[in-house]
């Protein structure tokens, strides 16, 4: 298991190196630079140069990456060049505990709605219940979050007014370097994007549940345990429902890439300083560190969130084994 | 399966999630190596406590503190962070407001009439050959530092403890600093041509070692206290209309010097003007206190005492929070506009910020290297239905260049062809496409943004109507801002340039040099025409050294002819001069400022009325 | 759509003469399963009606997708518009009995006064053929890849499967974006050769060209897994090794015996993902990535609307609620596909 760790961990590194060499030269060719322009007006030639030569960008551009790397390795994400009293490394401490906040109530609330829902509906089958919980699901699947946050906003907001239609409840300095402050204020803010992000998620996790204890109910095991006359709650609690949720453990290798998607789409309309916006901004303004930070950032992140997986996955069931 | 492999399950969620963040919050804090090292040990052992962080969450949400005495608090927002608060870099307009507030400026704008009236300076005097402006200053405004933790504003210390006031020196500071070519401001390259040895500066050979004699040469000296001379190249009769840019203002040296690109922030920052800095948090709200070492008789005509400035990206989000009251201005999104006119007309006010946008013509690139074609897609575009249809009534069509309100700009009916169908017919058949026959394939740009968008199909519409171009023929793109500024700059080869794309212009100071002279003379560097020079140009040198102001308005109206009039070489077609409604609840009353930063401090409210409204 | 239907009801009679009385094949049974699903059918059946509303989109609007009339921008549905003759002229229903659309806004219109029934179902186009090329792409390329991977094995399989598990590590989202971004980036400037020839094409099909090729590039990585992993289950068994016996080459096993029994779960797998690239697209539309104006996209509608939702909801509701149904279709039909064909479900 150990190996297993450290083999993934050393084959994601080519991996991260590739991603910011791909980002890093891409935005390069990108035409336009940080420094071409200044709001609706051309940057006059001479300034534009001096500029660019200070943050290294006369150098042929494999330099620059090779400085970049260099900076990496010191824990430096690079200079805001259009911004200079502020780094990449600021930027990043204020926007990616949001995201993190956002992703990680998102989830939760997926699953605190998801399994219940699918243990439910798998119970309760071809009944009103689960049909009802089915097509739920599937329509919560359906409706995209640039229709749903839209829609809580024109519903909950607008209408009824009963929750802020935007911003994050809270700011910096975090608990922990990443924790909001758990305040009211925090909560009620958080209601409308959580709900728009974590839909999808609990639908699909939902559906999983269900799939998943119908067919531990059909295994053997159960029948072996309902044959010894074990009560049907003793089975479905002790024997079923542990073994169903081993698949929908696993469901979180995906959800992350989805949770990544969700909060773009959700920083947008809620007009939330996350991460997501400032990645679109970035490619916007050019600036090349805070865009190759922020991508390397959600590779690592992405790396991490499925290595988890897989460790948990192996630990849950024991029939899988990594050498 | 047995509970302990849940439990485990459990904290390896809790666990991974924090060691998530602890891996990648070591990034940015790693200054400090050790603290990293810490700060994941305690993660590690401190699993247990996080759930218990999330317990106490009840307790906190009882206690709701009862808010002492509300100041007179302006609240409203900007669609992005301040880039920055430093006055000679400064060139956006979200800056510049703040900077208006934080910094005195050596003169300023009327707010009425745009004329030049006394901040800083008290009065000044012109040489008679037009080269020497020497400025007499007012020497009681202090330099001071806000402390956002203990909320105390006090008065800098120079090194021998006297109290710092604002002198000639400072401004002689802040001048020769916008001349710096290291700052990497736009606005350099603005004052630059104008001061004597400000542009051998800002031009040097080698940037990093400015020889000292270079800024020692930079025409700008403060013979005492309280008098700053400057020395101009020519007689540029326009430069006292700068003087109160914010590029020009005084800055405080010991405090740059001490914190290098800090000095901006909350805190750090060092100021001389009617409003500090309280509170900064980045990208999401910046909130200024009224300066309470002012000299009382620059406290402005307002009664705002505070106010807050929050990040909302987009117009449509800060509208909905001024429908809440949570804001006292707003944007109206084009998509509202009607509906808002309908309700809440009497709480709109009409804000023209004298930018006007036009379609640029590549003057290079066949077929439009035929001033005839130029004129006839310029003359077939209806500016009225333009403006009332598209634009909702937001401005008013332009047919030259310079809006009023600028010194030296014809009257808006006046000069230009503007709107003609029949003119626009005739052009394009004698440049040898009847009916837009034969026209080869031509691209127009717009930049992201639906209402650009909205503008050229609408373009497309018009020259199918009144020039018979099938929509085929103009192919609209639409690319994002940067790439359009790359896409069309004069540096770009004619093949990658667009034919004709979609910009805007908003001025600096009130002149037409300004607009003639900074965007179509065929020398300045952002030539994205790509015009070659001519009578005009030669006209707009000499108007800009013309110390006779009556002959300079004929001359200005003379160029705006040569350009927009029947005849005219036409580099583009001017669409409209912007006009916004904005939101603006009634305990407001707002005098906006045409030029240079907002002048909150001579905004007032109704603090009564604007309580009551939020219910308190 | 409609065809595809039919061809498949004819499919499943053949199977049926044929398999009479004789042990039930995979086919007949999934086909037969399928079509009791009877919300999959109705699904399959909306999909079809949708597409053939696409298709022949010019006889079921009553304007075309960029007919102007900003005199009534933000029109509410249902509004009665004065109509000038050269708008009548352009409608594609005056003088049948629907006559009355050329004067009405049935759901409303945009900001520039553009029937927004008409562009909800031009705009069908894009959706759809996101969906039918993004899954072909990620079909043809995924399975020609797994299945080179698996039946080879050794050495090649173990490169390939590097590659994909490399690039399964790749934030994909955040590359399609910054793949997005350079290709329209390409498309402005001046390139000749074979990018002038693409740049081209996708101007032609309205930006819709470099979004398939951002999208396609990465969306054949879990297809290609899961077609290796059906092979390696199915190579080892006796019918590939009778069929080897009797001399059969590498192509004739792939494609007479491999294929068509490993098919059938690769399919499952891409019905499901249809959804995914429909949101997709509707994704980067909505951030300023998507088609090319004026070509009409839901999520582009979505995102010009969203900003004034507050008095003009219709805006967003319409193509909100357009691409919400056609996505919700396309999840009950990849259910039913995938219960039909799963066989751990079958016999329940």
């Amino acid at each position: 298991m150990t190996r297993y760790i450290i083999r993934r961990f050393l084959v994601s590194i080519p991996v991260l190196f590739a991603i910011v060499l791909f980002t890093f030269a891409v935005v390069h060719a990108l035409p336009g630079g940080p420094f071409s322009n200044v709001g609706e007006k051309a940057m006059p030639e001479q300034i534009r140069l001096i500029m660019e030569r200070r943050y290294g960008l006369d150098k042929p551009i494999y330099i620059q990456f090779w400085n970049y790397l260099v900076m990496l390795a010191h824990g430096d994400l690079g200079p805001l060049m259009r911004m200079p009293s502020q780094t990449v490394n600021d930027i990043v401490y204020q926007t990616w505990p949001v995201s993190i906040q956002l992703g990680t109530l998102s989830v939760l609330l997926a699953f605190t709605i998801g399994i219940p829902a699918g243990i439910l509906a798998a119970l309760r089958r071809n009944t009103w219940v689960d049909y009802t919980a089915t097509f739920t699901a599937v329509l919560g699947v359906s409706i995209n979050n640039i229709v749903l946050g839209p829609l809580l906003i024109l519903v909950f907001g607008v209408w009824l007014k009963w929750f802020p239609i935007a911003f994050w409840g809270a700011e910096p300095p975090w608990i922990l370097g990443f924790l909001p402050k758990p305040t009211l204020n925090f909560w009620w803010h958080a209601v409308l994007p959580v709900v728009t992000l974590g839909t999808a998620m609990s639908a699909t996790i939902a559906r999983l549940t269900r799939a998943s204890l119908l067919e531990v109910m059909m295994s053997d095991y159960i029948r072996t345990a309902r044959a010894k006359g074990l009560k049907e709650r003793t089975v479905i609690i002790r024997h079923a429902l542990k073994n169903s949720l081993i698949p929908v453990a696993t469901i979180l290798g995906p959800l992350l890439a989805g949770v990544l998607t969700g909060t773009f789409v959700v920083e947008q309309i809620f007009a939330l300083h996350g991460m997501g916006r400032q990645f679109i901004m970035s490619i916007e303004q050019r600036e090349y560190f805070l865009l190759s930070s922020l991508t390397l950032l959600y590779s690592v992140m992405l790396v991490l969130g499925n290595l988890m997986v897989d460790i948990m996955y192996a630990w849950l069931d024991p029939r899988i084994r990594y050498d | 399966m047995n509970r302990n492999k849940w439990i485990i399950l459990v904290l390896v969620l809790v666990l991974g999630a924090i060691a998530l963040s602890a891996c990648s919050q070591a990034t940015p804090e790693v200054k400090e190596v050790v603290k990293t090292v810490v700060v994941t040990q305690v993660v590690e052992k401190e699993v247990e406590k996080t759930v218990v962080v999330t317990k106490e969450v009840e307790k906190v949400v009882e206690v709701t503190p009862t808010p002492p005495p509300e100041p007179v608090t302006l609240r409203f927002y900007s669609t992005t962070d301040i880039p920055t608060l430093d006055p000679q870099i400064a060139e956006d307009v979200v800056s510049i407001n703040m900077i208006e507030s934080l910094f005195v400026h050596l003169t300023n704008y009327d707010l009425e009439t745009a004329e030049i009236i006394p901040e800083a300076a008290t009065s000044w005097d012109i040489s008679d050959d037009g080269l020497t402006y020497t400025f007499h200053l007012r020497t009681d405004i202090p330099w001071v530092k806000h402390n956002p933790v203990t909320g105390e504003t006090v008065q800098e210390k120079d090194d021998d403890g006297n109290p710092r006031f604002v002198t000639a020196n400072d401004f002689v500071y802040g001048i020769k600093r916008a001349c710096d070519p290291n700052l990497g401001s736009y606005y350099s390259s603005v004052i630059a041509p104008l001061i004597v040895g400000c542009e051998d500066v800002l031009n040097a050979e080698d940037p990093e070692n400015i020889p000292q004699e270079l800024i020692d040469a930079i025409g700008v000296e403060a013979p005492d206290d309280a008098t700053l001379v400057i020395h101009l190249n020519f007689p540029a009769s326009y430069f006292l209309s700068m003087t109160p840019m914010w590029t020009l203002a005084a800055v405080p040296q010991w405090a740059i010097e001490a914190n290098g690109d800090k000095w901006i922030e909350a805190g750090n920052i060092v100021t001389d003007g009617r409003f500090v800095l309280n509170e900064w948090v980045h990208g999401v709200r910046r909130t200024l206190l009224r300066n309470p070492l002012m000299p009382e008789d620059m406290h402005g005509n307002g009664n705002v005492e505070k106010i807050v400035v929050s990040v909302v990206p987009d117009v449509s989000t800060g509208y909905a929070m001024w429908l809440n009251n949570e804001v006292e201005t707003s944007g109206i999104p084009d998509a509202e506009l009607k509906a808002h006119l309908e309700k809440y007309g009497d709480e709109t006010v009409q804000v023209p910020d004298l930018a006007v946008f036009y379609f640029g013509f590549r003057e290079t690139k066949p077929p439009f290297d035929d001033p005839r074609v130029r004129r006839a897609f310029s003359a077939a575009f209806d500016r009225e239905k333009f403006v009332e249809e598209v634009r909702q009534g937001q401005g008013l069509p332009m047919k030259h260049f310079a809006p009023p309100g600028i010194f030296g700009a014809p009257p808006i009916d006046e000069v230009g062809v503007g709107f003609d169908p029949e003119f626009a017919k005739q052009q394009l058949a004698d440049a040898g496409y009847p009916n837009c026959e034969g026209f080869p394939t031509v691209t127009l740009l717009g930049y992201s943004g639906q209402s650009t968008l909205n503008w050229i199909e609408f373009a497309q519409k018009q020259w199918q109507e009144h020039l018979g171009c099938s929509p085929d023929v103009i192919q609209i793109e639409q690319q994002s801002f940067k790439e359009l500024l790359a896409a069309t700059s004069a540096s770009t080869p004619d093949e990658e340039a667009p034919h004709m794309w979609t910009l805007g212009w908003g001025p600096d100071y009130p002149d037409e040099n300004n607009w003639v002279g900074d965007v179509l003379w065929c020398e300045n560097p952002g030539n994205r025409m790509k015009r070659e020079c001519t009578e005009a140009d030669e006209l707009i040198v000499k108007a800009r050294e013309e110390t006779d102001p009556q002959k300079r308005i004929e001359m200005y109206r003379q160029i705006e002819d040569m350009f927009f009039g029947e005849e005219g070489e036409m580099p583009m077609a001017p669409l409209y001069l912007r006009i916004a409604y904005v939101a603006q609840h009634s305990w407001l009353t707002a005098p906006r400022a045409l030029f240079g930063g907002e002048q909150f401090y001579n905004w007032t409210i109704d603090q009564a009325a604007q309580m009551a409204a939020a219910g308190k | 759509m409609a065809e595809g239907k039919a061809s498949m009801d004819e499919l499943g009679q053949v199977f049926e003469q044929q398999f009479r009385g004789k042990p039930r094949s995979p086919m007949g049974d999934a086909l037969r399963e399928f079509k009791r699903n009877k919300v999959a059918v109705g699904s399959l059946v909306f999909i079809a009606v949708v597409g053939f509303l696409a298709l022949f989109a010019p006889l079921f609007t009553p304007y075309g997708y960029n007919v102007q009339n900003t005199a009534y921008a933000r029109a509410k549905p249902m509004t009665p518009y004065v109509i000038t003759t050269d708008k009548y002229e352009q409608c594609h229903w005056k003088g049948t009995p629907l006559d009355f659309g050329c004067t009405v806004y049935i759901l409303g219109a945009d900001g520039l006064g553009r029937d927004i029934l008409s562009r909800v179902v031009y705009g069908a186009r894009v959706s759809l053929l996101v969906a039918i090329i993004g899954s072909s792409v990620s079909l043809i390329i995924g399975t020609f890849y797994g299945v080179i991977s698996g039946y080879f094995g050794g050495k090649v399989d173990e490169l390939m499967m590097r590659i994909v598990d490399f690039l399964y590590a790749l934030p994909v989202l955040v590359i399609i974006i910054i793949m997005t971004v350079y290709f329209k980036a390409l498309a402005r400037s001046g390139a000749t050769g074979f990018a002038g020839f693409l740049i081209d094409l996708d101007q032609a099909m309205g930006g819709l060209l470099f979004m398939f090729i951002a999208i396609g590039a990465l969306s054949w990585l879990g297809m290609a897994r899961q077609a290796r992993g059906q092979i390696l289950a199915h190579k080892k068994k006796e019918y590939v090794e009778a069929a080897r016996s009797i001399g059969a080459g590498s192509s004739r096993i792939i494609f007479k015996h491999l294929l068509p029994n490993i098919i059938g779960p690769l399919l499952v797998l891409e019905s499901l993902a249809i959804p995914g690239y429909i949101g997709l697209e509707a994704f980067l539309s909505f951030i300023g990535l998507g088609v090319n104006p004026p070509t009409p996209s839901w999520g582009i509608m979505i995102s010009e609307g969203y900003l004034g939702i507050k008095s003009n909801p219709h805006l967003v509701l319409v193509p909100g609620t357009a691409l919400t149904l056609l996505t919700l279709a396309f999840n009950f039909m990849g259910d039913g596909i995938r219960d039909a064909i799963d066989p751990r479900i079958h016999g329940r």
